[in-house]
This record gives C-alpha cells, structure tokens and sequence, in this order.
C-alpha cells in the first residue's frame, strides 16, 4: 500500500514540464503572472499526473484492482487534459501555432469528428480484451496506452476546451458531441458493469484481495467508476457549455 | 362541437388537453377519497384487498398519465406559440393526432372497470405480479395497450413542442431569449423524447410475455423480472421530472410579474435545468435500493440521486432571490407560487432522505413514500399548475377569476393538502406499509390515518371551490383585459382571448421582456443589457 | 419551410425510436442466448442486401426528380420483398417449433425483427400514399430501419457466432 513507484522518467517529465511552463509564463509576464487561476488549473494537472502515475494507484492498478486502473485512466483521459488546455493562455496557443507542422496538425486533428472518433474510439479500444491485456503484460504498450489517454484526451476536449475560442463547437453541436461521447463511455461502462467477470484475467487472482473486492465486485465497480463519475466530467462539460453561451450578457 | 372535434388550433387542443385532465382528475380524486375512506380506520372492510389494488393502480396511472402529464401538455400546447410570437404549432394535425390517442388511451384503460377486471398491480406493475401467471384476467393488457397510446401521445406532443420552438420564433427571439416557461417545456419535451420510449420497450415486452409467451421477465424461464424494473425506471425517473419542469417554467413565470422583478439568474436556472434533466437519467436507481443489487451499486446511485438535488436546490434560492426586494402582489396566483416553494422543498428532502440507502431500506413501500410523492407532485406540480390556472385564465377565457374565491379555495387546498399528506411522514415511519387494503389496531395508525382522511375531504371541498370559481367566473366572471397583471411575455400581446391568428404582425423581441420593452421605452431590457439579443 | 418542419420532427421521432430499438437490443445482448439451428444465416444476408440496396432506390426517390415515383416503386418492392423474404424464413422455424416462447434468443430475437418488420411494413405502406413533399421526410426514416436491420442482423448472428 505504501509502494510509490518513482519511475525517473515520469519524475522527470512532470518536473520538466511545470518548469517548463512557469518558465515560459514568467518570459512573458515577469512579476505577477496574469492569471493565477490558469496556472494553479495547468500545475494542478501535472501534479495530478505525477501522483496518478507514481502513486500507489498505479500498483494497484497494474496488479491488484481493475477498478483502481479505471480510476487511472479516468484521470489520464477526462481529468488531466481538460487541466492542461484549461491552464493554457491563449497567446501561448497562438504562439506555438504560428509553427506550420503544428498549425497543421492542428487544423486536421482539431476537426470535431475526428477529435470525437480519436478520442471515444481510444477509450473503447483499449478496453478491447486483447489490447488491455497486452498492455498489462508489455511495459513499454503500456506507456504507450498511457500516452495515447493523455494525447487522445487533450484532442477530445479541443473543440470544447481549447485556449482559442474559435476553436470552440456552437452550443447545440458541442452538447451533441459530449452527449454522445458519455452516451458510448456509458454503454461501455454498463457493459463492464453487468457484464461477464473475467474479460481480464490478470486481475482474477491478485497476491491479496483488498478491502472485501473480490473480482466480480471489482469489475463491476470499475464499470460503474467509468459509467457514473465519467458522465459527470462530460455533464460539467455540457454545463459549462452553457454557462459560457449565456455569458455575453453577464459580462455586461 | 365539430370545431372543437376536428380542431387543430393549438388554443383549442390545448383546452381540450386541460378539460380532459380535468375529467380524468375527478375519477383520480374519486379513487383517492375511496381509499381514504377504506383507510380511515383500522380493519374497516367497505371494500376488499382485490378492488383496493385496482383501485390504487388506477389511481396512480390515471393522475400521472391522464391528468398531470396532459395538463401540462395542454399548457405547453397553449402558451408556447403565444410566448414565442408564433401562430401556431410547426405540426397542427400531430397536435390533434396526440390529443386524441390520450383521450382514447384514457378510455381504453377505464374501459377494463366494465370488464370488471381492472389493473391491480399497482401503476408501475412490476415483473413477475403483472404476469399472465399472477394477474390472468385482461387488466393488464388493458393497462399496457393504453399506456402505449398514452406514450405515442406523449412522444408526438413533445416533438411538436421541439420543432414549434426551434422553427417558430418570432424574428428577434433568439435562443437565449425564450422565456423560462417555453426553455422548460423544450427541455422537458427533449427528456420525453429520450424516456418515453424506455416505457414502451417495456409495455412491448410486458405485452409479448403475456400474450405471446414470451420469457422476458419469467424467471422459471431464465428471464429476469429484475429487467423490467430497470427498464421502467430508466423511464419512471425521468419521468418524475417530466411531471415538474413544466411546473417549474410556470413558477418561473408568474413569480417575477408579481414581483415586479425579472427573474434572478436565468441563466443559473436554464442551465440548472439541463443539469436536472441529464442526471435524471443516472439515478433510476434509487428507486431499487431494497433490490439486492450490491454495495457499491447502490453507493455510486446514492451519491448521484443527492446529487441532483443541487441544481433544484438553485433554482428554488433562485426564484426566493427574485421576490428578495421585489414589491410583491398577493393574488391567487403568487399565493399558490409561494406555497409551491414551501410544498416542493419538503417534498425534495424528503427525497433527499431516500437517496440514502439505509433510511431508504427502512421507509421503502412505507406511507413515508406516498408522503414524499404527494408533496412534489401536489405540493409541487399540482400547487404549480393552481397557480399557473389563476393566472393564464384570463388569457384563455377572457374573464377574471374571483380573488375572494381563489383566497379561500388557496387556504382550504392547502390546509387540506398538508393536513393529509404531513402525517403521513409519521406513518411512514411508524411502519406502515402502503399499497394495503386495511391496517390493524397499532398505536397511532388509526388516528393519523383518520387525520389524514379528515384532511381529504378539507382538500376536496377546497378544489371543489375551485372548479366554482371557474365555473362561476365563465358564466358571469368580469370581463379580462390583454394584459391584466402588467406582465412581460408575448402571451399578454394577444387579446384575452386571442384571435384564431394569435398575432396579426410578428411582435418586436429585443430581451426576454418584449412587453416591458415596449411599455417603458425609455428603459428597455435590451439598452440596459448593453448587447444585441 | 415545411420540410424542415417535418424533418426535424422526423430526426426526433427516430431518436425516440432508436431509444426504444437500444433497450430491446440490450435485452438481447443481456440474455445472449445459444441461437437455435436453421436461422437461416446465408439468406437472411441476402434480404439484408435487398433491404440495404433499396436505401439507393430511396435516395433516388429523394432527389425528387422526374422519375421519382418508379424509384418509390422499386422502394417499396424491395421493402416487400425483404418483408415476405425474412417472414417466410421465420414461418419455416415456427412450423419447426422455434417461436418466440421457445427460449430466451428466440423470445429477444423474433420481438426484435418482429417490431422491426411492423415498422417496415408501415414504411412501406407510408411511401404507397405520401405525396412528392413528404419524400424526403420518409426517406429519413427509410434509411433508419434500414441501417438498423443491419445493426441488429450484426449482433444478432455477430452474437450467436461468437
């Protein structure tokens, strides 16, 4: 239970990147940064991807608890992108778009659909039998599945999330577009949830059970973490969505 | 009579929906004082436990789908063309069809009393009781294929609400300028598309097992009667929502007018509304907790069923925040609007109670929940729709009702409401089960529950006043004027009541406020807001 | 204007449709069952060739153009063919003895093409009397019921192979 898994490469990433970060906001606004609360959303992300990938979540969820790896997922793919592109300033984005490659990459990922697809499709293909035990036994698939959760996740919530507002969907398609994202996460959800216990296999007989989670309790509880708390983060999605279309006569 | 048969004008379907509630709520009511008065003291025996379950069935059926859900069609039906400058609905004969295959549902369903073999398994029936096996006779065939024409009816009114507000606003009315009343109805009408069909998935399976032998919910047969209760629930929940956002648009009406404040917050209470009406989908739940369904299950329906309560909770400080400093008028009206927000509250804590799991185990099937469910849907919807009646009457008929009349029908309701309704929270939780025919000798049942019966018939002659009140009103009511209480919204342009055409020229809509706009032109809502609409 | 009327209100009445649909196909999938000999896998891929095939002949009635009416014909010919096609398979099981109360896969399976089939034949029915400015309201829902046989051909034959 206290095994942190400080893997040097993963320290050193979050490490480099928050310096990065603060070091590129100070560049531009010395003194006082301008706005607190982006830099506080964007290091609360890195903070929260250290402790998701070093913490004692992540034993447990490679050898003990299906639920305890949705949980690290859920964060990789639904929490930590939205940080990181809410903690973004506008002009960085801007900025790092003027580069014609990223411009590029912009314009063709940034599409709705192809957002939508990349980012639903890799939340419902690593949940593929095959592919989610493959990763569980290969390291380096493994890092790759993490990796495509945090890009994939940063992809998704573009349209919706972006520093660049006119990046952003109009208020009907952006509601379509999260409805039918937590639609499928749903369905995905309710099918670990009642579905048939053993789809992967390595978590059928961890070194010890935990806290009374036999097998069955934990798939189904892994299901119902991915179905419930995941259709919140896509209905605050849904409701700032709202918000922010009513905005122009707050801001009045 | 032929006008009114073959009409497709949306005034006169939406008439017809209310005095179709109106029918279908004296044979409710009629049930409800059976019951009462079967329950007014211990082991009485006026009438047995078979007709008593047919009785509570048809109760709970006709109150939610003959007279709630289509009373509140009618409003919508009525006021949203009117609020939003339009002339009529986008889909006039769909109105019509939609009218009628209620009504005939209706009469299907009342029908199986003649065959003397009415429903008797309670209005949500569950697997396996409303089996062939349990229940034989042709009762609840009947209850199914009238709850289908009643769902197709639903459905089809909702899409018509859909479309007529999404393509017939007035010019200037955009989205974000709809009053509260018609954003509520285009959500509600949104949840209906989405629940509904949970209902008629499963009455077609219900219908397939019984009379094709299907094994959806037979057990012996490796069905699952669990199925059919998370199917209708899927439905029933945001089915309950269904029943009081509509409720709600009224309250977010007339609260404001008799404030002589616009409304605080509309985009907290739109946006709340979306919230509710999404995570009404996620807690169905909660109406299984006593199902064995497992720890974990339960918590994460627990968590999210308190949850919703958010939302609901703002629009309430929401529309307190709106009378705040406003310069408030006592009419009918506003009197049953602020006994709404009273009524509602403790209707929603008591639900609040329920979503956790184990004072649920202890009060389930308890009187506790008939309290719960009278305070939001009488206490609320109902209360709502009082007021909604004192004060779009005008505009439907085009006579006043009488203040002295509505103060005393508003007491005698609410004394009789709560005097009927409050003790049985202590019921509830003394233990005493509901859905039974007779009770026996225990300490306080007797009494309470005559209390409770005493409270019925206080409640009954209060609505009685009411109908009164209209009845008089119509035959010799003054004459009402466009705009009698110096409202706000599009409705109060037309005359009282309007002309076939609803408006001879498409109203000018700059703000949510077009009439105050146009009667205080040297203030109006848009110059202040500083934005184009 | 109209049409944009009657095709909102016809999105929305298959979204309603597609709830219903999704609830019965989940029943299926919960009681997924060992599917019963004779199901007549092969030919029941033909009609759902035919069934697709006539989503073309639809579109060509859409486009409203001179010969939209022989388009609607071979609509609803296909339509009816696909109809009589997969009913007398179903006839052939019933004679057998499979019927809707036989087992859990044949108690999901038959009220799902059942219910599948009624809506077809109204389709059918609807695109004999509509005039030309319903077409493209009705073409939706022809495209719906068709992509939805090929959903629940899919996950029904899809379920019982795997």
């Amino acid at each position: 239970m206290n095994t942190w898994d400080w893997q040097p490469s993963v320290v050193a990433a979050c490490v480099a990147l928050a310096i990065g970060y603060v070091a590129i906001i100070r560049k531009r606004f010395p003194g006082r940064p301008r706005c607190l609360r982006r830099m506080v959303l964007f290091l609360a992300g890195v903070a929260l991807l250290l402790l998701d990938l070093v913490s004692p979540i992540d034993t447990l969820a490679d050898r003990y608890l299906f639920s305890a790896h949705i949980i690290q997922h859920f964060l990789l793919a639904l929490v930590i992108p939205p940080l990181f592109l809410l903690g973004t300033p506008r002009w960085l984005a801007v900025a790092a778009l003027q580069r014609t490659a990223l411009a590029r990459v912009e314009r063709g990922l940034g599409q709705p659909p192809v957002s939508w697809l990349l980012g639903v499709g890799t939340m419902l293909a690593w949940h593929i039998p095959l592919l989610f035990n493959a990763a569980l036994e290969n390291e380096a698939l493994h890092i790759f599945q993490h990796l495509s959760f945090l890009v994939t996740g940063v992809i998704f919530w573009w349209p919706i999330l972006s520093p660049l507002e006119e990046r952003h969907l109009p208020m009907l398609p952006a509601i379509t577009y999260l409805f039918s994202a937590c639609a499928c996460c749903s369905l995905l959800g309710a099918f670990l949830t009642f579905g048939p216990v053993g789809l992967y296999p390595a978590y059928l007989n961890p070194p010890t059970e935990l806290w009374g989670l036999d097998p069955k309790s934990d798939q189904r509880l892994g299901g119902m973490l991915m179905w419930v708390p995941g259709c919140f983060v896509y209905l605050a999605g849904i409701l700032s969505t709202l918000m922010r279309w009513y905005a122009p006569e707050r801001t009045a | 009579m032929n006008s009114w048969l073959c009409a497709i004008d949306h005034k006169r379907i939406g008439i017809l929906y209310m005095l179709s509630a109106l029918l279908f709520m004296l044979a409710g009511g009629l049930e409800a004082m059976v019951m009462r008065v079967q329950l007014a003291a211990p082991n009485l025996k006026l009438i047995g436990p078979e007709t008593y379950d047919q009785i509570f069935t048809m109760h709970g059926t006709t109150m939610i789908f003959l007279v709630a859900m289509p009373v509140l069609t009618g409003f919508g039906v009525y006021l949203t063309p009117l609020m939003i400058g339009a002339n009529e609905m986008a889909l006039p004969r769909l109105g019509a069809i939609s009218f009628w295959l209620q009504f005939f549902g209706g009469v299907l369903l009342y029908f199986s009393f003649a065959t003397g073999n009415a429903p008797a398994a309670g209005w949500f029936s569950y697997a396996p009781l409303s089996e062939k096996a349990f229940s034989p006779g042709p009762g609840l065939d009947y209850w199914a294929l009238a709850l289908l024409m009643i769902a197709g009816s639903s459905i089809g009114s909702a899409i018509n609400l859909i479309v007529t507000i999404a393509t017939e606003r007035a010019p200037g009315m955009t989205m974000r300028l709809v009053p509260m009343f018609a954003w509520m109805t285009l959500v509600t009408s949104i949840m209906i598309v989405f629940a509904l069909p949970a209902l008629v998935a499963s009455l077609v399976m219900l219908l397939s097992d019984r009379l094709l032998h299907a094994r959806f919910f037979d057990a012996a047969q490796g069905g699952a009667p669990l199925l059919w209760q998370h199917y209708f629930w899927i439905f029933g929940h945001p089915e309950v929502y269904i029943l009081v956002l509509p409720a709600f648009g009224m309250i977010s009406e007339i609260i404001p007018v008799f404030s002589r404040k616009p409304i605080f917050g509309y985009p907290f209470v739109a946006t709340s509304t979306v919230a509710i009406a999404f995570l009404s989908y996620g807690v169905w739940v909660h109406h299984m907790f006593a199902v064995a369904l497992g720890r974990n299950f339960l918590a994460v329906f627990a968590a999210a069923s308190m949850l919703i309560a958010v939302p609901t909770g703002m629009k309430i400080f929401s529309w307190i925040a709106t009378m705040w400093g406003g310069s408030i008028r006592f009419t009918t009206a506003m009197l049953f609007a602020i006994a709404f927000l009273l009524e509602f509250t403790v209707g929603g804590l008591s639900g609040v109670a329920f979503a956790t799991v184990p004072v649920d185990w202890q009060v389930t099937d308890t009187y506790f929940v008939v309290a719960h469910i009278h305070y939001v849907l009488v206490g609320g919807t109902v209360f709502a729709l009082l007021a909604g009646v004192h004060y779009w009457f005008p505009k439907f008929s085009g006579h006043l009702l009488d203040e002295k009349l509505g103060r005393w029908s508003f007491w005698l309701i609410v004394l009789g409401f709560n005097t009927t309704f409050f003790v049985q929270h202590f019921l509830g939780l003394l233990g005493m089960r509901r859905r039974v025919y007779t009770y026996p000798d225990i300490p306080w049942f007797g009494a309470l529950n005559l209390i409770s019966t005493i409270g019925a018939g206080i409640l009954v002659f209060g609505i009685f006043i009411f109908l009164c009140n209209i009845g008089m009103s119509l035959l010799f009511g003054a004459k009402a004027e466009e705009d009698p209480w110096n409202a706000w919204t599009l409705e109060w342009a037309a005359t009282s009541p309007p002309a076939l055409k609803n408006f001879a020229q498409p109203p000018e809509v700059r703000s949510r406020r077009p009439l105050w706009d146009r009667k205080h032109p040297e203030a109006p809502d848009w110059l202040a807001l500083g934005r184009d609409a | 204007m109209n049409d944009r009327r009657n095709q909102l209100g016809m999105a929305l009445f298959l979204i309603a449709e597609a709830v219903f649909f999704l609830l019965l196909i989940l029943a299926f999938i919960y009681f997924r069952g060992p599917a019963p000999q004779g199901l007549g896998l092969p030919i029941s891929f033909l009609y759902t060739g035919l069934l697709l095939a006539s989503t073309f002949s639809m579109w060509r009635a859409a486009a409203r153009g001179a010969a939209w009416k022989l388009w609607v014909a071979i609509t609803i010919g296909l339509g009816a063919v696909f109809l009589l096609g997969q009913g007398s398979g179903y006839v052939r099981l019933f004679l057998d003895g499979v019927a809707i109360r036989q087992s859990l896969f044949d108690t999901t399976f038959f009220t799902l093409a059942g219910v599948h089939a009624l809506h077809v034949l109204v389709g059918l029915i609807a695109l004999a009397i509509i005039p030309i400015t319903a077409i493209r309201t009705m073409a939706l829902y022809w495209y719906f019921f068709a992509c939805l046989w090929l959903v629940i051909v899919l996950v029904a034959y899809a379920g019982s192979v795997v």
